[in-house]
């Protein structure tokens, strides 16, 4: 699914260089959820935004389903995303002006294949998550854990074969972080979506069936989690 | 259903800051309201001298030494002048070897109650046998010559008689027979009531008439030139030969008036421009708050798929939206102005309305105008913000 070699991201700023990944190589098969765990600034939402081509390394190569990262345009890297990655971010990143179910149309208008009837879908997608009632509530009008639950719809909504998800428990109580984790271990075990996810929080790592343990922009670890 | 668009996004996104929209909004239209009164004032008063011009039909102008002001107030600014010459001097005119035809002929106002109920005009007396100026609009307007005790009106003489449901025209007393109407011109030349020079003659043997009219005096005279000459230069021969007239060369008629307005049009320009350029301006400086507050709203975007043009697409489809609106505002606003505030000049008063292309042109130019000064001052704003890599977007805001 995901094969990573050798890759480095460093930031030059006012003449100073920070390596944030200093030669990360692993593999993600399809189908794994692996939880990356370490210390802030070791280097966790860069390897994960690599991942994405939310970036570019300064070197390294990153293949997706055998497609090497690096040789594509901006605009195919774009189409890539869309079409098989899903993101949810630490603050949800909805579009404040959109309701919750305009926000889980959104991806749809940069897929490639659209759905025959986005609405529809989106509606299912937002009862997966329970939210169905609230479907014309602005992100405003919802708590944390629903528009947490919101984001995670709409990453589902173009079938993405890969959800990468930066701490996406980060700021919730341990009741929604719960029913978050819920979502996302049925997504992984019923739909087989291969999932990431950076993580502070050991609920999130212990459901993971494989932890990454990254420090000083690398792996240090790299074992089975508690859901293996 | 609908599908749901980025153009959705573009609305919600307006609809989200209403007092900043409604600003952008203002100035756009204030914009467009200024090309477009601008255009249509400088293109009405284009319409305006062009009309005088094509209606005097002489290559120069003969008044009486010292009345050239006075013609100039009469054929330009439609006010009510007499001033007359002794009909000699039209012979040394003729005698110069350039002139190829002379015609002249002989200004009175009416007297409210004397002529026409209480309307005043102005009565332009000609001579059949030399005429070159009104024979081509008789041809137009009743296929033959004027004949004798008949008249041929401007257009706002006769909507006034139409009030008065009459359907002769009494001159002085004298019943006179309306042979036509002239079609709307935006001239003084509406105001007046065309006769044949031997009836003018009738009604001054008569002594119906008047003032200064005599047989041997004439208003104004005009001259056509053999090809080849030079008005200008013909026109300064004759004016220091013959000191007893005016000699005004067709495109000098209103030289001074014309070339005040010309310089109002360029200031109004002057000013447009710098309101285009405050527009560009105030855009850019709205979409640049946008683009910060919204730094994160289009990392998130390209994480969801959305490639750096589609990004860009956003803003200036709101951007767009906004122009769009703004200018349609600023048009309806300048239509009106363009219908109310011509009244206000004198020199553009009762001018015909703009024909169709020129219409056309001033609205798609006014539009044009609103929506590229929202247009340009969104792009560099939001190019700056899609051009960098999404993970700068997400983590910058």
């Amino acid at each position: 699914m995901i094969r990573a070699r050798d890759l480095y991201k460093i930031y030059r700023a006012d003449g100073t260089e920070v390596r944030a990944l200093d030669g990360v190589s692993l593999e993600i098969r399809r189908g794994e959820f692996v939880a990356i765990v370490g210390r802030s600034g070791a280097g966790k939402t860069t390897l994960l935004s690599l991942l994405g081509g939310l970036t570019r390394p300064t070197a390294g190569e990153i293949h997706l389903d055998g497609v090497p990262l690096q040789g594509l345009s901006d605009g195919e890297l774009s189409r890539l995303r869309a079409e098989k990655i899903g993101f949810v971010f630490q603050s949800a990143g909805l579009l404040p002006t959109l309701t919750a179910l305009e926000n889980v149309l959104l991806p749809g208008i940069f897929a490639p294949r659209q759905s025959a009837d986005p609405r529809r879908k989106a509606q299912r997608l937002l009862d997966l998550v329970g939210l169905r009632a609230k479907a014309d509530r602005l992100p405003s009008q919802l708590s944390g854990g629903e528009q947490r639950r919101v984001a995670l719809a709409r990453a589902l909504m173009n079938d993405p074969v890969l959800i990468l998800a930066d701490e996406p428990t980060g700021d919730l109580d341990e009741q929604t972080e719960g029913e978050v984790l819920e979502l996302l271990g049925g997504l992984n075990a019923e739909r087989g979506i291969t999932l990431v996810i950076v993580t502070h929080s050991p609920a999130v790592a212990g459901r993971a069936c494989r932890v990454l343990t990254m420090a000083g922009g690398r792996i240090v670890k790299d074992e089975p989690g508690a859901g293996a | 259903m609908t599908a749901f668009r980025l153009g959705h996004v573009a609305v919600r996104n307006l609809t989200r800051r209403p007092f900043r929209t409604g600003v952008l909004l203002f100035s756009t239209a204030l914009l467009t309201c200024a090309v477009l009164f601008v255009l249509s004032f400088g293109k009405r008063l284009d319409t305006k001298i062009t009309n005088v011009y094509d209606r005097l039909g002489g290559d120069l102008i003969i008044v009486p030494a010292g009345a050239r002001g006075a013609a100039e107030e009469f054929l330009l600014e439609n006010r009510l002048k007499t001033f007359y010459m002794d009909a000699r001097v039209l012979e040394k005119v003729k005698s110069y070897p350039e002139v190829a035809r002379l015609t002249h002929q002989t200004y009175l106002t009416t007297i409210p109650g004397a002529c026409c109920g209480v309307f005043d005009a102005q009565v332009i007396a000609f001579e059949p046998r030399t005429d070159f100026i009104v024979k081509p609009w008789l041809e137009r307007v009743i296929r033959r010559d004027l004949g004798r005790g008949e008249v041929i009106l401007g257009s706002a003489v006769q909507e006034f008689l139409d009030e008065l449901r009459v359907e002769e025209a009494f001159l002085f007393g004298k019943s006179f027979q309306i042979a036509g109407v002239l079609e709307k011109s935006g001239t003084s030349l509406d105001q007046a009531i065309f006769i044949r020079e031997d009836d003018l003659y009738d009604l001054v043997r008569e002594d119906r008439v008047p003032g200064d009219v005599r047989e041997n005096r004439v208003s104004i005279a005009f001259v056509q030139l053999k090809r080849g000459y030079d008005a200008e230069e013909v026109s300064r021969r004759m004016e220091a030969e013959l000191l007893e007239v005016d000699v005004i060369p067709r495109g000098r008629l209103g030289g001074v008036v014309y070339a005040a307005l010309v310089d109002v049009r360029r200031i109004l320009l002057f000013l447009v421009v710098v309101a285009a350029t405050l527009s560009v301006l105030l855009s850019w400086a709205v979409f640049a708050v946008i683009a910060g507050e919204r730094k994160r709203e289009t990392g998130v975007l390209r994480a969801l798929g959305a490639t750096a043009r589609e990004a860009l697409q956003l803003f200036l489809l709101e951007a767009g939206l906004t122009g769009i609106l703004g200018s349609l505002i600023g048009m309806l606003v300048g239509a009106y102005l363009h219908v109310a505030l011509p009244r206000r000049f004198a020199l553009l008063a009762d001018s015909p309305p703009l024909g169709v292309p020129a219409t056309l042109l001033v609205v798609a130019a006014s539009f044009a105008a609103g929506v590229a000064t929202c247009l340009l001052g969104a792009l560099l704003p939001a190019r700056a913000i899609v051009k960098g890599e999404p993970l700068a977007s997400l983590r910058d805001a």
